[in-house]
């Protein structure tokens, strides 16, 4: 069962393989050039930075604050004052939207960055340890693979009860065996390679060695899988946010907008939830994009 | 006039009765990130009508390249981008896709090193045979069917009803390259490229492979073009053999004047490095690398490589001087190489 | 047979991984706080009652216990009883199923007949602006909130255009589902030769299969143009053209049967997923399937309900690769069985 599945990006293996060559640097460099000249990637990176330019400078660029409550002005649609409408408690949905970059974006990033750290201290372990420890280890990751995801996650956020870190976490758990995947197998590369031959050779310590080989070989095959799942992770929490068991209603961020949006859903006010929605697919494409782009850098067939 | 003179003479006549592709200043380049590889550069050469032509080099040489040029199926980023290639009288490189479709296989076919990974792996033999016999042929399944069985007899293959239900992971080396002739032959080529086509076989194989590429020349009377960096194989099989290195063909002769006179300093090299059945204890090396095709040297591209180079070789880019029938090579001392081979002696 | 040995291979190969996954969703349970016994027996329940129920669930017992139990009963098909229906869970998973399936299959049906030309085009077309554009739409179709692209496909087409019915699940209220034969509607429709339950059967899925059809395309198409990609520079179609086929040919006979076997193997995955997984889907268009059910269990912390749903989900997940497995086996002819 080591087939992708829909959600874990597909990293040919010559990618991790080919990676194992030429100084760091120099790739860096190759890639940049390839980046560069890949269109969808740069539309990508551009979307992106548009994000997150407007989680930098909401507080300026927005023309309400992110939770500016007012009566008089509930459930309106697009107009001039109010660039998207307003909510159901007359909120500027346009404010909300710039401000809920800030939350999308560090959820996402938290859940990430945990999910790389566990998933890739447990695949490099594993794939270092060996044997029967590596088979069970990469058994468990096929079975939470088979898991349905979105039920693991409501499960795991029902437990934990409602709040960013419960989103937070819940989406770093999913995302654990792409990362534990990869490195395992960098791992195995990385042992076999001729570079850790010869440092065993001379009696240098091997394990040292190891690791300072695996980590710079596997930043870019990171980086990509990571970018992907930056794009996951944001359509995740919304999810968990939309049904309730995420982020509060009450702060601006996207799922949770969409949730206040489906309440007032048969009256018609679709701008609560269109503009939201719209924010985050504007976001997850821009990830999307900028991952697709890349495997195909690292998967120079495909360039 | 000698009878030797005389033989000769009917020799030229045979092989220049119609040289059925001359390829003529051909320039194919990749365009790679760090600038623009020429790898051919104004290649030009004849194949006669039958005539089985070797053509020798290292790798990156330019040789395989060529064989990919004449039949237009250069990968990205490589292009031709001057030069032509006249085939039974018509410039290959300015026939449209759909021409060069119709020429490719009934014309002009390939077989290729790595014939197992050639063939399609989830096609039985009988599928490939029958698809080409089917789509160029215009053959009914039927009459396919029975023709590949004679296809494969024809390259001696046993029990080839049989055969055509195998897969290509099923054969073994020697196998698969007997198929890929037989595919290559299906539609009577005048024209067949063979890129290594033992590269990777069994000694035993290769020369059974040599015989069978021997073989259908002389039934079919088609041209063969054998690319190879064995000159004991293109000894073996070849009319003629012409020489590249860095995209231009060095030198040319007749088989038994190759062997007997080479005369370029980079065949002496080639030669030498050969392994001979009588095992010297060391195979002396031609000193450096195949050149760099982005910057190339200037004059003759083997100057940084050879003993005899001067500054004139540095300079000017040597002409092919003729020295014997049919037999020239590009080279601006080709006088103090041979005393030196002569003093050697 | 060859065959039946190399499926009955494959089966004990997979019997670890589900023995796995039951293990572990039992201790995930287990783990998830909020007692569901008191939530039966209510806020009224004297501390002695409850621990008496919890006695007679055997909750008590040491987990070992609990989880030998949980296995035995479950291999004489045994999954408990659910909190919220107060039926076998088996019963409820097995009357959900058609629902879902039905709707998984039509949804997936949809995805590839979009993914597959999309891949092969763009493979085609490499680095072309067709290439680039195919590549968007594909990615788009994965990068919306799943939620939300059923929220506008029923704001437009049932609020605004109102040429769809709403979200009201696989019928109108007022009609009554065709005898059962299949447990699709569609199906079981046309059985019955009702041809007006067949077209409201038909009118509720089109949307909800839109839905799943847009996101379930993305990874399809990516895979198909990266295996085509590699199909078509691979030294057998080199051949191909060596010989002069036809471009036609070349894809369709050559290329594309290499290309589609990993490809199969993702459409399985996905498949696998989608039919435990389509929760957000069921949950808006109240779909009366497996995924509105687990997420009502997981909303009524109904134990015994998640913990079949999982189980089941994993077997699908597990089952969709074993046939995939078959089919490459048949397919592709250096497989040795």
């Amino acid at each position: 069962m080591s087939a992708p599945t829909a959600n874990t990006p597909v990293i040919p293996a010559s990618a991790t393989d080919a990676a194992l060559t030429p100084p760091l640097r120099e790739r860096a460099g190759d890639f940049w050039f390839v980046l560069r000249r890949n269109p969808t990637a740069m539309i990508g990176l551009l979307m992106i930075a548009v994000v997150i330019l407007s989680a930098i400078f909401a507080p300026w660029i927005a023309p309400y604050p992110a939770n500016q409550i007012d009566f008089a002005v509930v459930s309106q649609p697009p107009s001039r004052a109010h660039l998207f409408g307003t909510d159901q408690f007359g909120q500027d949905i346009f404010s909300r939207i710039l401000f809920g970059a800030r939350i999308d974006l560090l959820i996402a990033l938290s859940a990430v960055v945990i999910s790389l750290l566990v998933g890739s201290i447990y695949g490099a372990v594993s794939g270092y340890v060996g044997g029967l420890t590596d088979e069970v280890a990469m058994r468990i990751m096929d079975i939470l693979q088979g898991f349905p995801r979105f039920i693991f996650a409501m499960g795991i956020a029902y437990a934990l009860g409602p709040g960013i870190q419960t989103v937070v976490i819940a989406t770093a758990v999913l995302n654990i065996p792409g990362y534990a995947r990869l490195m395992r197998s960098s791992m195995l590369s990385a042992k076999t390679s001729q570079y850790a031959m010869a440092a065993k050779a001379i009696g240098a310590n091997h394990r040292a060695i190891l690791f300072q080989h695996l980590v710079p070989n596997c930043l870019i095959p990171i980086f990509v899988i990571s970018t992907m799942q930056f794009g996951w992770a944001i359509l995740e929490a919304a999810g968990l946010s939309f049904i309730g068991l995420g982020v509060e209603t009450s702060r601006a961020e996207w799922g949770a907008m969409i949730q206040l949006g489906f309440q007032d859903f048969l009256q018609g006010h679709w701008w609560m939830y269109t503009f939201p929605g719209l924010a985050i697919a504007w976001t997850v494409l821009g990830f999307n994009l900028l991952g697709d782009g890349l495997q195909d850098v690292l998967d120079p067939r495909r360039r | 006039m000698t009878t030797n003179d005389l033989q000769t003479h009917i020799q030229d006549a045979e092989q220049h009765r119609a040289p059925m592709l001359e390829v003529r200043e051909l320039e194919t380049q990749f365009f790679t990130r760090k600038g623009v590889a020429r790898v051919l550069d104004k290649l030009s050469f004849d194949i006669g009508k039958g005539e089985i032509v070797g053509l020798v080099g290292e790798s990156g040489s330019g040789k395989s390249v060529t064989g990919f040029s004449i039949v237009n199926l250069i990968k990205s980023p490589g292009k031709i981008v001057a030069g032509e290639i006249l085939f039974e009288g018509r410039d290959l490189t300015k026939s449209t896709e759909d021409q060069m479709r119709e020429i490719r296989g009934k014309s002009i076919a390939m077989i290729f090193q790595n014939p197992r990974g050639s063939l399609n792996p989830v096609l039985s033999v009988g599928d490939q045979l029958c698809q080409v016999l089917k789509y160029r042929q215009g053959m009914s399944k039927e009459q396919a069917k029975r023709r590949a069985i004679e296809l494969l007899t024809l390259v001696h293959i046993p029990e080839p009803e049989r055969r055509l239900k195998a897969y290509p992971h099923q054969l073994s080396g020697g196998m698969a390259q007997r198929v890929m002739i037989a595919m290559a032959i299906s539609c009577g080529p005048e024209l067949l490229i063979a890129d290594e086509p033992t590269t990777g076989l069994d000694v035993t194989i290769e020369y059974q492979i040599i015989q069978l590429l021997k073989e259908m020349r002389d039934l079919t009377g088609t041209s063969v073009i054998v690319i190879t960096h064995d000159l004991n194989m293109a000894a073996e099989v070849c009319d003629r053999i012409m020489v590249m290195y860095a995209g231009k063909v060095v030198e040319q002769a007749p088989v038994d004047q190759f062997f007997s006179r080479p005369s370029h300093p980079y065949t002496l090299g080639l030669l030498a490095s050969r392994p001979s059945l009588h095992g010297s204890a060391e195979i002396p090396t031609i000193p450096g690398n195949v050149p760099d095709l982005i910057h190339r040297p200037s004059g003759c591209s083997f100057h940084p490589r050879c003993r005899w180079a001067t500054a004139e070789c540095s300079a000017t880019e040597p002409e092919p001087q003729t020295i014997g029938p049919h037999h020239t090579a590009s080279c601006h001392h080709l006088e103090e190489v041979q005393r030196d081979i002569a003093a050697a002696r | 047979m060859r065959l039946a040995r190399y499926i009955i291979r494959r089966l004990l190969f997979l019997i670890p991984v589900l023995l796995g996954a039951i293990f572990l969703t039992f201790l995930l349970t287990r783990m998830v706080p909020g007692n569901p016994i008191e939530r039966v027996a209510g806020p009224y329940a004297s501390d002695e009652a409850v621990e008496e129920m919890k006695r007679q669930a055997g909750l008590l017992d040491p987990w070992y216990v609990q989880f030998w139990n949980y296995l035995k009963d479950l291999l004489q098909g045994d999954m408990g009883i659910s909190f919220q229906t107060n039926q076998a869970v088996t019963t409820d998973l097995r009357d959900r199923f058609p629902a879902s399936f039905e709707l998984v299959f039509f949804g997936m049906l949809l995805a590839v007949a979009l993914a597959l030309p999309l891949g092969i085009i763009s493979a085609m077309k490499q680095g072309t602006w067709i290439d680039h554009l195919t590549r968007i739409i594909a990615v788009l179709g994965v990068s919306m909130p799943i939620f939300w692209i059923a929220l506008i496909l029923i704001s437009t087409f049932y609020n605004r255009l109102g040429w769809l019915p709403g979200p009201q699940g696989r019928l109108p209220i007022a009609m009554s589902p065709p005898p059962e034969v299949t447990g699709l509607y569609t199906v079981d429709s046309l059985i019955a030769g009702d041809f007006d339950t067949f077209r409201a059967a038909t009118r509720q899925l089109v949307l909800p299969v839109l839905t799943i059809g847009l996101t379930a395309m993305a990874p399809i198409a990516r895979m198909t143009r990266a295996t085509m990609i590699d199909a078509l520079n691979s030294d057998y179609i080199r051949t191909a053209r060596s010989l002069g086929l036809p471009t036609r040919v070349i894809v369709t006979r050559n290329a594309l049967k290499n290309s589609l076997i990993p490809v199969l193997t993702l459409i399985a995955a996905v498949f696998g997923y989608a039919i435990g997984g389509e929760v957000l889907v069921e949950y808006i268009f109240t779909w009366p399937g497996l995924g509105k059910y687990s997420f009502d269990a997981i909303m009524g912390s109904d134990f015994p309900a998640v913990q079949g749903f999982i189980i089941l989900a994993v077997a699908m997940y597990v089952l969709a690769y074993l046939i995939v497995d078959i089919l490459i086996a048949i397919l592709d002819p250096r497989i040795e069985y």
